[in-house]
């Protein structure tokens, strides 16, 4: 990391042992693998690290299309500022996003600034500036670390937004995590299923075989006939035959 | 009949191509026996095919678990990489001293984890292919990857075993066939290291810890020659352990250094070899589920008795299994065995 421990030129709060002691906490988080736990400390490292007074992250879900999105927030005041953004035709949080690039507003009551009504609704919270850092995993944008403030004294600067911008790669990292714990979560579930379900086919199979006198073999056609004739799963065909539902009690051979 | 036979079975041939690892001597020693079954006309052309056709077959899990354990073993020189920064590192910079030996243990255990896979799949996969090459193979003497687990942790035998929702099992795969009894005698007596790592405690214990660990299962076992045993779960990645792994033999194995802990072999087994998995439709009983493991793992005489006995018997599915296990135990044979006995009709209730 470059960033130094006590950079930043405007009195940053960021010292040295918060920002190793904030380090320790993120490492103990990716140890137990708590992915919701990392984007929670990437919020809180905004506030209590580059003294921001609102902070978000945002992590775009689904398709490119359709932009939905969760939000993790130090502020629950937030959720409407970014939700008003986010769904509108324009704002700076959506900017960043599109665009990929990091987005500054140095002053929220600046006359003639491009998005009027949202500096508006963002004055009425007590804002006076905002910053937007991308979220990039591989190439793509996946998200945005958002910052805002009150006074202009937090304003992040220097050494501050080179942090921004490793926590920004931080939260991004953290959300790929999540996507590949979730995935293997799917995997187990699959594999669980697909055993089962072998097992209810085996049973059925003896069943079968047993009520009409076939082979094993002949026993799996006949479910697999059936399935294919009624539209079917096998394995649902299987579950009801184990399960008594009355199925192939009777066969014409 | 058996020469065009071979020529129709060719496509087996164009796998090689696909192949990234290379074929291997196993391979070319099964080729080598494909071409003798090919030009000499034996009494059985058919049993002789068949027997090439699986030797071929073995070839082919040879290079493809070989192409496993590379993919494991780089993924492990990357995590021992990552870890070796951290520790050099951790020394250059004594204010983050704390954070960099975190960091390293966290990327050297899973170098472990990933040392353990390559040596078993290696093993697994060397032993396939000095089997495919032996012109005499015995199909029931083929190599199983849990020989090769219990290799990599030094003891004499291990079995898995899978949980399914319902608690029933969903695998059991074993090394050999003590190992399975014992397996077999845990589930019949209902106690024995297995009941406790599915609870996530680790076990061990020898000789007479045996039976007073468990007064049944203990002696049973025992009678069986095996005097040491232990038992991890098997996480899977799930809060709840979803199966775990037994090891046994004789005797505990002297800790050296060839040998990698049970906890790396289980995780091993549930980070890297249970998630390779084919991608089989729903219904097909051709292709196994897990490519590693066996279709008897999935005990599917056992199930297929149990449905024969539901049906003739109307007991439901889980006490047919119960009184097959029970009978295996009463006449000190396998589940399996018994089990057969119903499907032919020579065990009648």
């Amino acid at each position: 990391m470059t960033v130094r421990p006590g950079g930043g030129e405007g009195g940053s709060p960021m010292t040295g042992p918060a920002l190793r002691g904030a380090l320790l906490e993120a490492v103990g988080l990716v140890e137990m693998e708590d992915t919701g736990g990392l984007a929670r400390w990437t919020i809180d490292c905004c506030v209590t690290l580059l003294g921001a007074d609102a902070a978000g992250l945002v992590e775009l879900t689904g398709a490119e299309d359709q932009l939905s999105w969760n939000l993790t927030a130090s502020h629950e005041g937030l959720r409407d500022l970014v939700e008003y953004d986010l769904h509108g035709a324009d704002g700076p949080f959506r900017q960043c996003i599109t665009s990929g690039d990091a987005v500054t507003i140095d002053d929220l009551s600046h006359a003639g600034i491009r998005w009027a009504d949202f500096a508006t609704s963002a004055r009425r919270q007590g804002f006076t500036w905002l910053h937007g850092q991308p979220l990039r995993a591989s190439d793509a944008v996946v998200g945005a670390l958002l910052l805002l403030g009150t006074s202009d004294g937090g304003r992040p600067e220097g050494g501050d937004l080179q942090l921004a911008h490793a926590l920004a790669a931080l939260a991004a990292a953290g959300g790929a995590q999540r996507q590949v714990t979730r995935l293997r979560d799917v995997e187990v579930q699959q594999l669980q299923e697909a055993l089962e379900s072998r097992i209810v086919i085996e049973q059925a199979k003896g069943i079968l075989a047993s009520r009409h006198g076939l082979g094993l073999d002949r026993a799996f056609a006949l479910m697999r006939r059936y399935a294919r004739d009624h539209r079917k799963d096998i394995h649902a065909v299987a579950d009801d035959v184990v399960h008594s539902r009355g199925l192939l009690d009777s066969v014409e051979r | 009949m058996a020469r065009t036979l071979l020529r129709v079975t060719a496509p087996d041939m164009s796998a090689m191509r696909t192949w990234r690892t290379s074929p291997g001597a196993g391979f070319m020693a099964a080729l080598s026996t494909a071409t003798y079954a090919d030009r000499v006309s034996s009494t059985d052309p058919r049993a002789k095919l068949e027997s090439t056709l699986r030797a071929l077959q073995a070839a082919r899990s040879a290079a493809e678990q070989a192409e496993r354990a590379g993919r494991a073993h780089r993924a492990a020189a990357d995590a021992a990489a990552i870890a070796a920064r951290h520790e050099m590192l951790a020394q250059r910079r004594p204010s983050a001293a704390e954070l960099h030996e975190r960091m390293a243990a966290l990327h050297r255990r899973n170098e472990a984890c990933q040392r353990a896979a390559a040596n078993m799949l290696s093993t697994f996969s060397h032993s396939l292919e000095r089997w495919a090459a032996r012109p005499d193979a015995d199909v029931t003497l083929r190599p199983v990857l849990m020989e090769a687990v219990a290799a990599t942790v030094g003891w004499q035998g291990a079995v898995l075993t899978l949980n399914g929702r319902s608690g029933s099992e969903t695998l059991v795969a074993a090394s050999d066939k003590t190992t399975r009894r014992a397996h077999e005698l845990e589930m019949t007596l209902a106690e024995g290291p297995m009941w406790e790592a599915i609870h996530g405690h680790m076990t061990m214990a020898n000789d007479l810890e045996l039976d007073t660990h468990w007064p049944r299962f203990g002696p049973a076992v025992r009678r069986l020659g095996v005097q040491a045993v232990a038992a991890v779960p098997l996480r899977l990645g799930t809060e709840e352990p979803a199966g775990c792994l037994t090891v046994m033999g004789p005797r505990q194995p002297r800790p050296t250094t060839e040998q990698w802990s049970l906890c790396d072999v289980a995780d091993a087994l549930s980070l890297t070899v249970l998630r390779d998995r084919s991608r089989t439709e729903p219904g097909s009983m051709t292709v196994p589920i897990l490519p590693s493991f066996e279709a008897e793992d999935m005990q599917p005489t056992l199930h297929q008795a149990a449905g024969v006995l539901r049906e003739r018997c109307g007991w439901n599915v889980s006490d047919a299994i119960a009184i097959i296990r029970a009978r295996a135990y009463a006449e000190e044979r396998s589940v399996a065995d018994v089990a057969e006995d119903v499907l032919n009709g020579s065990l009648l209730p």
